[in-house]
């Protein structure tokens, strides 16, 4: 249980719905029928809460709420009209610089606002005046804008440099104080310390064996955290091994670590990381293309989302997919209440696929991608001939095939023209081309994988006898 | 090569363990289910608004809202106050009378019941000598119903006149001492 917060206030997870909501509904904000914070934002925003790394960025937000200030009413700066876009931030700069105000002084830049105070000179950059305007959304949805209002209040009244770290602070902690109640630190640390203790009991490989291993140890002891499913436990090895990765690069580049707020080194880390390919597709302008339904996402997601960590996890992410996929559904029995004689026959059933099978499903995948890509090309391809009378060889013919043979939203002859759906296959082209390098990846890992068992029927055979008489051991059931 | 935590050094592992917790905190955000649209959050720039755009009505599902969160209405009437052009604090708590002339700074709100129909009242406002701008919205605060927002018809030489049922809730807000009243 969480030390500070009644329980039903969180969920499994341990993030409060409360807080999972607040940031999701400043990502689906619109103003005019656009966003109103860029996604990239809304991404940042999301990291500096998870990494507790937000007291730098709210230095910056008191410092441009002064600027704004200083060009008129820093309310209707942020909160006034249209999408939050630096150009926004960047034409107060120069309003406040224009009045010409002697203290503090502001001197709009091109990617920056410089305030001269009487006690300090300070810059904001206006790249990042989205992200901060997302945070101050998280603030007063938060904690409250009557809070808000309180810290930033004495810096607004008679600003300095001294006064802009007071309200920063005031509002850290205010911040600090919220998310305690609404964030799961201490599950997290639990689960940390569950999986580095075995760990550390072993050598201290990431790899298949340990994740095995550490299930069938964990899944039946409810002391030990959330560790029921084999599916929840690959994700948090594959955490742990973007953590240790992160950890291990980061030293490679800079040593040694400050370790003052490890969190804010970690959010610079996550920040540098590419954005998941799949958010990439889901999100606009790509989203005006349907490139994958929904079975094809939930069947890419695992590897995909895995990243590196799939190289040293092949064999866990073909366990997730298979037996993974039957706990799923057993899970699902036990909320039905299936009786033992059902519950037994569910578990005997096995798993849908074997490893053969989900192969099979990774050429599939596999395909269809190189078709989606082929479409793209052909659609921006098109675009750019149109007008040159060249047709574009054998080549071109293959893509316009592959796009001839796709009936999904925005492959229609007219609305493939659409000016949106174009952008949108342009868009796709990078993450799906990521989605295919991670797949293609994983199927060479497989293919050059020696099983331990020997082979892979053999490997099913022993991983279905394993996983069997451990769902009999977590779900009852008459065997 | 496989990946170890066993040969980090304890500087790597705090790292490490920061970034554990932060991967773990983005998996449960974006795993958190999605409440229904229309899940009775209130946007900020919306409360904002309705707090300074005189054209933005008070609507029976925000002034619920209000109602029934505290910090909500707290924010609410930190806007409303915000560089409001009157202010009318509540009376005194001790007498429950209700009032029918109520003071703030620098004008007054009177209620006068009309002779041409008792079941009527006039609500007159009297903005006193002032410059700038005449008010546009009053926002009544603290009665039953929590929170109302009526626009303002124009002036005539200083003064607001509106005629309203008595029992209206405009009516009995602002006869009720323990309501704030703002003009904006």
């Amino acid at each position: 249980m969480h030390d500070t917060v009644s329980p039903t206030a969180l969920l499994q997870s341990g993030v409060s719905p409360d807080l999972a909501q607040a940031l999701r509904a400043i990502g689906e904000e619109t103003v005019d029928g656009a966003p109103r914070f860029p996604a990239a934002a809304c991404g940042q925003l999301a990291r500096l809460v998870a990494c507790r790394s937000y007291s730098p960025t709210l230095l910056e937000l008191c410092h441009l709420v002064v600027v704004a200030d200083a060009a008129g009413d820093w309310q209707q700066a942020f909160w006034g009209s249209g999408p939050v876009r630096a150009d926004r931030f960047r034409a107060l700069a120069a309003a406040a610089a224009a009045r010409g105000r002697q203290l503090p002084r502001i001197t709009a830049e091109a990617h920056a606002a410089r305030i001269a105070y009487a006690d300090g000179l300070f810059s904001v950059s206006l790249p990042r005046a989205p992200l901060l305007a997302a945070l101050l959304e998280l603030m007063v949805s938060t904690i409250g804008f009557v809070a808000v209002d309180d810290a930033l209040a004495p810096l607004l009244a008679a600003p300095r440099a001294a006064a802009a770290g007071e309200a920063a602070n005031a509002l850290s902690r205010a911040l600090y104080d919220h998310l305690r109640d609404h964030l799961p630190t201490a599950q997290v640390q639990r689960k940390l310390t569950a999986l580095t203790a075995f760990l550390d009991q072993g050598g201290g490989a990431i790899d298949d064996a340990t994740v095995l291993a550490f299930w069938l140890e964990a899944s039946a002891n409810p002391g030990a955290g959330d560790f029921r499913t084999f599916a929840a436990v690959v994700r948090a090895f594959v955490n742990l091994w973007r953590a240790v990765d992160l950890a291990r690069g980061r030293q490679a580049v800079d040593a040694p670590l400050p370790l003052e707020n490890p969190g804010e080194v970690v959010e610079t880390l996550l920040a540098g990381e590419d954005e998941s390919p799949l958010a990439a597709l889901a999100a606009p302008p790509a989203a005006a293309v349907k490139f994958l339904n929904g079975r094809e996402i939930a069947d890419l997601e695992p590897v995909v989302e895995a990243g590196a960590a799939a190289a040293d996890l092949p064999l866990s992410l073909l366990r997730c997919e298979v037996f993974g996929r039957q706990q799923n559904r057993l899970v699902e029995a036990t909320r039905r209440r299936l009786d033992g004689r059902a519950m037994g026959a569910a578990i005997d059933a096995g798993p849908e696929d074997t490893y053969a099978a989900r192969r099979a499903v990774l050429d599939r995948l596999l395909a269809h991608l190189e078709r989606v890509l082929r479409a793209a090309y052909h659609v921006l391809a098109r675009g750019r001939r149109t007008g040159t009378g060249r047709d574009g060889g054998a080549e071109a013919e293959e893509c316009a095939r592959a796009f001839g043979g796709l009936s999904r939203r925005g492959f229609g002859e007219a609305e493939s023209r659409d000016t949106a759906v174009v952008a949108g296959f342009a868009a796709a082209v990078d993450p799906l081309l990521q989605i295919r390098a991670r797949l293609a990846g994983h199927a060479r890992r497989l293919d050059g994988l020696v099983p331990p068992a020997g082979d892979w029927q053999r490997q099913f055979d022993a991983d279905r006898a394993l996983f069997l008489t451990q769902f009999h051991l977590l779900y009852g059931g008459n065997a | 090569m496989t990946t170890t935590w066993g040969t980090l050094t304890p500087q790597q592992r705090a790292v490490a363990a920061a970034a554990f917790e932060a991967l773990e905190t983005l998996d449960a955000l974006a795993a958190a289910p999605a409440e229904p649209a229309n899940d009775g959050r209130v946007r900020f720039a919306d409360l904002r608004a309705v707090a300074t755009d005189p054209d933005r009505p008070l609507g029976a599902g925000l002034a619920r809202a209000l109602a029934a969160d505290r910090r909500l209405g707290a924010d609410f009437e930190r806007l409303v106050a915000r560089r409001a052009a009157g202010h009318i604090r509540a009376a005194a708590a001790a007498d429950t009378g209700r009032l029918s002339v109520r003071e703030g700074n620098g004008f007054r709100i009177t209620l006068k019941p009309s002779r041409a129909d008792g079941a009527q009242v006039y609500v007159i406002i009297d903005l006193g000598p002032r410059t700038g701008e005449a008010p546009r919205s009053l926002f009544v605060c603290g009665g039953e119903p929590v929170y109302q927002k009526h626009g303002l018809p124009a002036a005539n030489d200083g003064v607001v006149q509106i005629l309203a049922d008595a029992g209206s809730d405009l009516v009995r807000g602002l006869a009720d001492r323990r309501t704030e009243v703002f003009l904006r």
